[in-house]
């Protein structure tokens, strides 16, 4: 029952490559919102539902993110694993917040999670050496609780060779 | 990157670890330097960042030294 036009069907659009597309900047924006209400990456079967594309062109979405080191997948592909500052799997770095308590992906990520979503947020980890308590983070705007010291090994221009190291 | 109690502590796990020393800021500079390099990141405007202005970033913040070079 076509008239021969083009389908209309985006499922069946062929995949493209390199740069992020607009339709992956959109879906980049729903992970972080995501995280930011939830605490949690959404599945790629909700963004697939979401923005009306196969799981395939969601990966292929995900891909391209990785390549612009916007988005971290799990290395099996199934899912997000990394939107900094934000972390989809438990870390040392729980970050809580007004309205949801996440867990970051290291130090500087920590206070990333404040900083991103312009909130207070009070971060509670360890010292990794001492493996004793650590708290610390934003209230009323400023920064508060135990002092230290963030040490980074991985040189910046080299984060995104292994992120989940650095 | 992980956080420690003090510059001690940090020298302590590189003994223990095998790590090579990399950088190291206190908290306050690392409050310094988020509020900048998360900026705008939640915005569904956000299209990435070039390194030339993440490199201003560590620049304005006094943040030297090759470990902080971009290129």
């Amino acid at each position: 029952m076509t008239d021969g036009a083009p389908s209309d069907d985006r499922r069946s659009q062929p995949v493209s490559g390199g740069t992020p597309t607009e339709l992956d900047w959109a879906i980049r924006t729903a992970i972080y919102q995501n995280f930011a209400t939830t605490g949690a990456a959404p599945s790629y079967a909700v963004l697939a539902e979401q923005f009306e594309r196969t799981l395939d062109q969601v990966s292929e979405s995900i891909t391209r993110l990785l390549t612009a080191h916007e988005i971290a997948p799990f290395a099996d592909g199934t899912g997000v694993f990394m939107a900094n500052p934000f972390s989809a799997v438990a870390t040392d770095y729980a970050v809580e917040t007004a309205g949801v308590t996440v867990f970051a992906n290291c130090a500087w990520d920590a206070l990333g999670v404040p900083a991103i979503l312009g909130t207070d947020g009070w971060i509670r980890t360890h010292c990794a050496e001492r493996a004793t308590p650590l708290e610390f983070g934003i209230r009323d705007g400023a920064l508060t609780g135990d002092e230290g010291v963030i040490h980074m090994v991985v040189p910046i221009r080299d984060a995104w060779v292994d992120i989940g190291f650095t | 990157m992980l956080a420690f109690r003090s510059e001690g502590d940090v020298h302590a796990w590189l003994e223990r670890t095998g790590n090579p020393f990399g950088a190291m800021i206190d908290f306050a500079a690392m409050w310094a330097l988020v509020q900048p390099w998360y900026a705008g990141r939640m915005e569904p405007s956000w299209r990435g960042r070039s390194a030339a202005d993440a490199q201003a970033i560590f620049d304005g913040l006094g943040l030297e030294g090759d470990f902080w070079r971009l290129g």
